[in-house]
């Protein structure tokens, strides 16, 4: 029997998810592997005996994306490590695509994983402070800290990219 | 840089990843097959053991009816539970899951009832306070289930998250009946009935709301008080047993507390004398199985027999097909599971799992946590891996070991 309903849901949200778990993990397999591991966990859920069905399947899926994410780099965690200073790589001229991506990527290659995915909630998937909070599981005290120094750190490296994608934007800058 | 042009920067750069990059499908595919495995491991030795269960309900204090050690009953944390929730005896289930599709035909003699459903797809629990099982009637799916009051969502909360639902009360006791909905036309009711939630659900035409509502509010399902003092629900066949261990369900937690590191302490859940020892009799396999708090964290024994060609493959069996085996030279296999944070809060579990070529297993899962809902208390599981291995290897459990 196929569960009624959870492929039709995965495959409509599979590219939302992708796209969060790129910026993430930088790395598109990564990526790719967190989503599949965020599918299991909500197919588990999905109808699982004894529970009722799942009242926000996507917030549920994204806190799943977001949480797995963070597992799964506490783990590691022994090998890895946030730098204390963001390399100086060189940002290209964001001229296309591609080299947005990597500027955006080299930007979030230095952040903790919890500064990294606190941007992504808050600015990609655009939540509220209260709202990232629930879906990592800090205190908004906690999200509004590691937001404002996500951005302090990110800003340098990503306003060459604002200015090229932007340039009327310039000046406009906290 | 302001916060709007942050949004824009990660919305630009996500927005241009090439969507045809993506094989969605493939993704999907595999995120269900991760799911079934996921599922399979804790059927194997983590969420599906009603020991864990009745330990979390008991260690949260959330028991409904239920006598605890000292005989008093505790009300005191039903919250918002419907009326007929509270101060209700939990009756004793009569009807092991395999029995199930027999007990429908019995209540509903003009449909034709198929055999239990096995399989990933398909979710088998059998024990004294909880029954999941698949089964067909005219050819449609159809699932009944049972739980405790005590981890049931309310009728009001079930209804808010399901299409169409609504609740009433009819002869007092209280319903929820809902559908047909969706396009196989699922039709489900519920009934809060002598301690439990009944659920039965249809994915298909083969049963209306009335006939599934008949069945979960028949007495059927449970034992009579005479049965009850006849003993009827002693824990479990001595025939199965015999087959596959020497042991009875309540021989189980005091061989795991003598085999535990001296070193820590050793609790039970709060109403554990108050329930029989989970025992499955699903001949001619069987699964029995204890819980106990280790240095305040959740310690699960489970111990099991199946026919393995059932279900598929012996690798499939032992989980070789998605976690590390290790062969040992009798043919049996250890799986290991590595560190598992399912929600992503904090609480780890690992287990190890010992199957034998006849289908034999022992596994013994050690969390940081008390329960579900509880924080760690421990950075790590109360126990390694390597002091589960030693558990799990020892010959006591199994007969013929």
């Amino acid at each position: 029997m196929s569960k009624p309903g959870f492929e039709d849901f995965a495959r409509a949200r599979t590219p939302a998810l992708v796209r969060s778990a790129w910026l993430l993990c930088e790395d598109r397999h990564l990526a790719e592997d967190l989503v599949q591991d965020t599918l299991a966990k909500v197919f588990v859920r999905w109808d699982a005996p004894f529970r009722g069905p799942i009242d926000d399947p996507v917030a549920y899926a994204h806190t799943a994306l977001t949480r797995t994410f963070l597992s799964s780099r506490r783990r590691r965690s022994s090998t890895e490590r946030p730098l204390e200073h963001l390399p100086e790589r060189p940002v290209a001229d964001a001229t296309d695509a591609t080299d947005l991506r990597l500027a955006l990527a080299g930007a979030l290659a230095g952040l903790a994983p919890a500064d990294r995915a606190v941007l992504v909630l808050r600015y990609l998937e655009d939540l509220s402070v209260d709202e990232t909070a629930a879906r990592m599981g800090l205190s908004p005290g906690a999200v509004r800290n590691r937001s404002m120094r996500a951005l302090g750190r990110v800003r340098p490296l990503l306003d060459g990219s604002l200015a090229v994608t932007h340039p009327r934007n310039e000046g406009t800058h906290e | 840089m302001s916060e709007q042009d942050t949004s824009r920067l990660l919305h630009e750069a996500t927005r241009t990843l090439p969507d045809h990059d993506t094989d969605v499908e493939t993704l999907v595919r595999g995120g269900i097959a991760r799911g079934r495995a996921r599922r399979r491991r804790r059927r194997a030795g983590t969420t599906v053991a009603a020991a864990a269960v009745v330990a979390a309900v008991a260690v949260a204090g959330v028991t409904t009816g239920a006598t605890g050690p000292q005989g008093v009953r505790d009300d005191a944390d039903v919250g918002d539970r419907p009326t007929s929730a509270v101060g209700v005896e939990p009756g004793r289930l009569a009807v092991p899951a395999a029995e199930v599709p027999a007990t429908f035909a019995a209540l509903l003699p003009d449909v034709e009832v198929g055999p239990v459903q096995r399989g990933p797809d398909h979710p088998f629990v059998d024990d004294f306070r909880h029954t999941a099982v698949d089964f067909l009637v005219d050819g449609d799916l159809t699932r009944f289930e049972v739980e405790p009051l005590a981890t049931a969502p309310t009728c009001p909360e079930l209804a808010r998250s399901t299409p169409g639902a609504a609740c009433a009360t009819r002869g007092g006791i209280e319903v929820l009946r809902a559908g047909p909905t969706g396009a196989d036309g699922v039709r489900t009711a519920s009934a809060w009935f002598m301690g439990y939630r009944l659920s039965a659900t249809s994915w298909g035409p083969a049963l209306d709301v009335e006939q599934l509502e008949s069945v979960v509010v028949s007495d059927r399902w449970y034992l009579g008080p005479d049965d009850v003092a006849a003993g009827a629900d002693e824990s479990g066949s001595a025939a199965v047993r015999a087959r596959w261990t020497d042991l009875a369900p309540t021989d189980l937690a005091g061989l795991l507390v003598d085999r535990l590191p001296d070193d820590g302490s050793v609790s039970r859940p709060r109403d554990y004398r108050a329930d029989p020892p989970p025992f499955a009799d699903h001949s001619p396999g069987f699964s029995m199985g204890t819980s106990l708090l280790y240095r305040g964290a959740l310690v699960d024994l489970q111990v099991s027999g199946e026919v393995w060609e059932e279900l598929g493959t012996f690798d499939d069996y032992a989980g070789c097909e998605q976690l590390e085996c290790e062969e040992r030279p009798d043919g049996s296999v250890v799986t290991v599971s590595v560190r598992d944070d399912l929600d992503g809060d904090g609480g780890l579990s690992q287990w190890v799992m010992l199957t034998r070529p006849d289908g034999g297993r022992v596994s013994v899962m050690a969390s940081n946590t008390p329960d579900d809902t509880s924080a760690p208390v421990d950075d790590e599981p109360v126990l390694t891996v390597d002091q589960l291995r030693e558990i799990v290897l020892d010959p006591v459990w199994l007969s013929g070991s």
